[in-house]
């Protein structure tokens, strides 16, 4: 029949599942950051200075733009295919972003606020790996949704 | 076989993405109570907030009482250093003795509406070269208002 498509494998049903349980955890992580961050922006914008990456108009631009960003793309990934596809590249960016000011802080050592989730935490191993994580899941998440019918479930 | 369907760079769902963010950022920065100031600051001090401070191991932290040495004797944060501006030269050495560049110094004094702290961080950057500086959100009246344990 025309436009028919074959049934999913169990292999394939069990890994559409995982990705759609991997996107709405990262879907409502970004909504909850985002909430977090928007209590107290300008205490955002001095853990953004404490990194010593931007000037103090450029902390205080992000500490508005950011939790707007996240709360976007979390929205974002719970739409249809297309909304999808815009969230993953918007969840890219924030990944990139982050993974820049988090690994440029513990390379050179600076004991920054976090800055992450809008509490405070330690600059280090673990919140480098996550910076780099979410990167990750994004790219692959965006991989997945914009390649051929079959992965993009 | 129908060919594999792929999704272009949706550029229409992004630029829509971007004009939200871009209006509710506006409206957050004029709005919101605790919008971030967008006016440039001579050499910036940081505020942290006492839960950051508190949130630190015990003994990281370097305080700096920079209230009168009379009120500083009637009560002061444990461990705290007196340094005012009446009496810098007298209270220094005890601040270079206690100093070490790598332990973050926080200088507080009565409340948000007093200017020693911010006074006395700025010369202990521009005169010592102290980096990890910030002063104490609330101040002194912060602090009393705990919650005794």
């Amino acid at each position: 029949m025309v436009g028919a498509t074959e049934p999913l494998s169990p292999k394939q049903r069990a890994a559409a599942l995982t990705w759609t349980l991997l996107r709405a955890g990262l879907a409502l992580l970004y909504l909850a950051s985002g909430a977090l961050k928007l209590r107290d922006p300008a205490a955002f914008a001095v853990a953004l200075e404490n990194y010593r990456l931007v000037t103090p108009w450029g902390a205080a631009a992000l500490a508005v733009v950011v939790p707007w960003w996240e709360i976007a793309t979390g929205v974002a990934l719970f739409g249809g295919r297309t909304w999808r596809a815009a969230g993953w590249l918007a969840a890219m960016a924030l990944g990139c972003g982050f993974s820049i000011f988090v690994i440029s802080a513990w390379a050179r050592g600076l004991d920054a606020s976090c800055g992450c989730f809008g509490g405070s935490g330690r600059i280090g191993l673990l919140a480098t790996g996550r910076a780099l994580g979410l990167l990750g899941l994004a790219a692959a998440g965006y991989w997945r949704e914009c390649g051929n019918s079959d992965s993009a479930r | 076989m129908t060919p594999a369907r792929s999704v272009a760079v949706p550029w229409r769902r992004l630029a829509f993405l971007a004009t939200f963010v871009t209006v509710a950022s506006l409206l957050t920065a004029w709005l919101h109570p605790r919008a971030p100031s967008f006016v440039k600051k001579d050499q910036a001090i940081p505020e942290i907030t006492l839960a950051a401070a508190l949130s630190r191991p015990a003994g990281e932290i370097l305080w700096i009482d920079a209230r009168p040495a009379a009120r500083f004797a009637a009560s002061h944060i444990p461990g705290a250093i007196s340094l005012s501006e009446e009496a810098w030269d007298h209270s220094l050495p005890a601040f270079i003795d206690a100093w070490d560049p790598q332990r973050p110094v926080v200088v507080y004094c009565d409340s948000s509406q007093c200017h020693a702290s911010d006074s006395v961080a700025r010369r202990l950057q521009r005169e010592l070269g102290v980096q990890r500086i910030a002063v104490l959100k609330g101040g002194w009246a912060t602090w009393s208002a705990q919650p005794s344990p």
